[in-house]
């Protein structure tokens, strides 16, 4: 590691500078001499937000296992830092080596956030590289993103060299391999964009011309090159033989989620039509209990983390969960570390269970029913009834619980005043459960309920739906504030701007490319964060652009529209998400995988073409 | 087993470690080398350990003193922790503490200059018979005089050694740093090594 020599006089001065010199037990360290290819993982956001993210640290092993290829870390600096370091001339640097993002050969982001797509911007500015691919003509660097945000990369079609679509476990190898070649052999750019759009999984948006109708909706997406009508996802067919980062880093400083991270299985048997997360990850892969308990233990080993956290979509799911809790525990407990479970879902909670996973410390009961009446549940296909959550907080509360969190989403299509008032009927109904089934009324209750606004979602059966108006929103986080009857209860809410935002970036297309650039000159970087997100330039930035934001939010697609992410194919047919998009309409619930298959498509990516929900 | 006192040294990237990291990267590290440290009771049990005069932010040293109550472990556990430390964080010595913490007095600290006029000028600054900086305490900023807790020992070249008084009242690296700052023509940069704590009678303590 060879810092930048201003960075001594800097680092005392910035806040909780230990984000920036890298070091960490678990880091890796490589010959520069004997590197091949330099790989530069990137996080559009904070230390702390990236290094909690599983899926970079399984990356950085995966890379890192490959002869001649060193991949090194890099996070977005707060903006203290990223003041000290424009003053004083330092560019924006790797964590394991201290050299500039711009000595790398391919730089990648992984973006699971569309509020950091500015980060990306913010990241390469901060090292001197030129923001647009068409800027970038050498070989070197390729700049290119990945995560879950990329399932319509078209918001940041103009930045990126390519994208990868799904799980880059093995993608990024096979692109880092093929870069190699590119580099031994002196290839151009356009050629290795054109040979990489040729690998499964990748999308190279400048080998795509788009054109537009009068009114502003795309006309069509046209392939050259050879470049594929449609770049379909990529998954990995068997996670228990799968590289899991036992041996990962363990920061020195705090992150926020700072423990062990097991991952039970990817994908979700739920379909909530909301949630992009159930559909994109498609099909379910879960790992064996087995697997399961022997990376957790060497990982704690390894780690020395007095906590392990089950971490999937929906953790009650898994089929083998008590014989993995009790493998788990069984070496837990003897040494005081803690198992945390979060996402359970409300119809199949085991107190049983909770009990002896909390044995070693206990922590607050989340449950997210999403919406306030049965009606709206089922136009969500959430299938969980108002029985099963007030079951599972009587269950709680009798065992000793004493506080619950509740989320829910507001603006969800066909909502009414009664559906959100149904949030604070709920809510109360709770707290007269809790009345009923403590063991002990003087310790008190705290339910807090918390509302976020729906954001329609590229890939979900609500991606033709509009998002409810500003003003429609505060109106009915005003009538919920009103409507909570007990003081007991709090309620917390998201603002609407941010999530206005938010669904521009997520559902918008390649023009998006410069509301992101004036932004980012007007606002900066870190929009992510209360502390730096900048409405009223968010809304300059577009009219500046020539775009009206409520042309993505706040319109209706049709079902034939030709849609920015339709040239991305994540498994799932369209006819499957129409078929949704109808149901809901009907308010009629969907089976669960494990019931039933609906045939959604996600199968074919799988050998053999079975799921095994 | 006893309390245990280990001694560290802090350099490199790890300068920039809080009091906090430290202390949860020995923690971890504890675990990891197979130490059991002893819980404090309650309802949030912490391990049973201390680190003496916390470094600022910045700061290198070699000779951190960390106390710790210690149930068991392998038979080296100086061996075993350095293989499992961060960079820059390295156990030097294990050991019965003989004498407890707060009969350490002073402390003896290299600070280096980027040339040597800039240590002259420092040098210069260092001496004079009085030199107020403001200090927080605990009734809030206070402005304190604090040479008489200072000795300055010796210059040679870009470098100073010094004596920091360690006890009512405190002088760390900061308040040099502040007491250069308005005093010098240029602010310049200062790197901050503590060498040794020591008695009153100024006999190393470790
Ligand atoms: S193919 Fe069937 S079982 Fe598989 S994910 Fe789709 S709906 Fe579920």
């Amino acid at each position: 590691m060879q810092m930048h020599p201003a960075m001594e006089a800097i680092l005392p001065k910035v806040q909780k500078p230990a984000r920036y010199t890298g070091g960490e037990f678990g880091e890796i360290l490589k010959n520069k001499e004997e590197t091949e290819v330099r790989f530069a993982l990137c996080f559009p956001d904070t230390y702390e937000i990236g290094m909690s993210n599983l899926g970079l640290r399984i990356l950085y092993g995966v890379l890192n296992k490959m002869p001649g290829v060193w991949c090194e870390r890099v996070f977005e600096p707060w903006r203290d830092m990223t003041e000290a370091m424009r003053a004083a001339g330092v560019p924006l640097c790797a964590l394991e080596s201290g050299d500039p993002l711009g000595d790398f050969d391919l730089i990648g982001f992984s973006v699971g956030y569309e509020m950091s797509f500015v980060g990306i911007l913010d990241m390469l500015s901060l090292a001197g590289i030129p923001l647009r691919s068409r800027d970038r003509t050498e070989l070197r660097p390729i700049v290119f993103a990945g995560g879950s945000c990329m399932y319509n990369p078209e918001p940041i079609a103009d930045f990126i060299d390519l994208a990868v679509i799904g799980e880059g476990e093995e993608v990024d190898a096979e692109l880092t391999e093929l870069y190699r070649k590119a580099k031994r052999e002196g290839w151009t750019k356009q050629r290795f964009l054109r040979a990489a759009a040729g690998i499964e999984g990748v999308y190279v948006p400048s080998l795509y011309d788009v054109s537009y109708f009068p009114d502003g909706r795309i006309e069509k997406m046209t392939p050259r090159d050879g470049a594929p009508e449609r770049v379909r996802k990529r998954i990995i067919q068997d996670l228990d033989g799968a590289s899991f980062p036992v041996h990962t880093i363990i920061p020195s400083t705090e992150i926020v989620h700072d423990r062990t991270m097991l991952e039970l299985f990817r994908g979700c048997i739920r379909g909530c039509r909301f949630c992009q997360a159930g559909y994109v990850y498609r099909p379910v892969r879960a790992k064996k209990a087995d697997t399961l308990i022997r990376q957790g233990i060497e990982s704690l080993k390894y780690a020395g983390y007095e906590e392990i956290s089950l971490t999937s979509l929906s953790t009650s799911d898994y089929k083998e969960l008590g014989a993995l809790c009790d493998g788990l525990l069984d070496w837990c407990e003897p040494r005081s570390v803690s198992l945390s479970l979060p996402s359970l879902r409300a119809d199949n909670f085991s107190l049983d269970l909770m009990q002896r996973v909390q044995k070693v410390r206990r922590s607050g009961l989340t449950f997210a029913p999403e919406a306030g009446t049965q009606r709206l549940r089922d136009v969500i296909n959430k299938n969980v009834t108002e029985e099963d959550l007030l079951n599972a907080c009587r269950t709680a509360f009798s065992g000793g619980w004493s506080s619950v969190k509740l989320y829910f989403m507001l603006g969800l299509p066909t909502e009414t005043d009664e559906d959100v008032l149904g949030i604070a009927d709920l809510a109360y109904k709770v707290y007269q459960v809790w009345r009923v089934s403590t063991p002990n009324r003087s310790r008190g209750v705290r339910i807090t309920v918390s509302t976020s606004c729906f954001i329609p979602k590229p890939m979900t059966p609500f991606q033709w739906f509009p998002q409810d108006s500003r003003e429609e929103l505060i109106r009915k986080q005003k009538m919920l504030k009103e409507a909570m009857r007990s003081k007991a209860i709090s309620y917390s809410w998201h603002e609407p701007d941010v999530s206005y935002v938010e669904a521009a970036l997520a559902v918008g297309d390649r023009r998006l490319g410069k509301v992101l650039e004036h932004l980012y000159e007007l606002a900066g970087g870190l929009q992510a964060w209360e502390e730096y997100f900048d409405y009223e330039a968010w809304l300059q930035a577009f009219r500046d652009s020539g775009l009206d934001p409520d042309f993505y939010v706040r319109r209706s697609r049709s079902e034939e529209e030709f849609l920015p992410w339709d040239v991305i194919d994540d498994g799932v047919t369209k006819a499957h998400l129409i078929r949704e998009k109808h149901l809901s309409e009907e308010g009629q619930v969907s089976p669960d995988c494990r019931k039933q298959c609906l045939g959604c498509g996600a199968n074919r990516l799988l050998k053999g073409g079975k799921c095994d929900a | 087993m006893p309390e245990l006192r280990f001694r560290f040294a802090k350099r490199g990237r790890a300068a920039y470690l809080s009091h906090l990291d430290v202390m949860r990267t020995f923690q971890r590290a504890f675990i990891r080398a197979g130490i059991r440290i002893r819980h404090s009771e309650g309802f949030n049990p912490h391990p049973k350990m201390s680190i003496a005069l916390p470094l600022q932010l910045g700061c290198e040293s070699v000779c951190e003193l960390l106390d710790a109550s210690v149930i068991d472990g392998p038979e080296d556990m100086v061996a075993a922790l350095n293989l499992v430390l961060p960079e820059g964080i390295e156990v030097l010595a294990v050991g019965e503490p003989h004498r407890p913490v707060r009969e350490i007095a002073w402390t003896e600290w290299s600070l280096r200059f980027p040339d040597v006029p800039s240590a002259q000028e420092a040098e210069r600054v260092f001496s004079l018979p009085e030199l107020s900086v403001e200090k927080k305490t605990k009734r809030g900023l206070a402005t304190l005089d604090i040479a008489p807790h200072i000795r300055l020992l010796s210059r040679e070249g870009e470098e100073l050694r010094m004596l920091l008084r360690a006890d009512s009242p405190t002088i760390n690296a900061g308040d040099l740093k502040k007491a250069l700052t308005g005093r010098l023509t240029e602010e310049m940069p200062m790197r901050c090594l503590r060498l040794r704590l020591m008695t009153e009678n100024k006999e190393s303590f470790q």
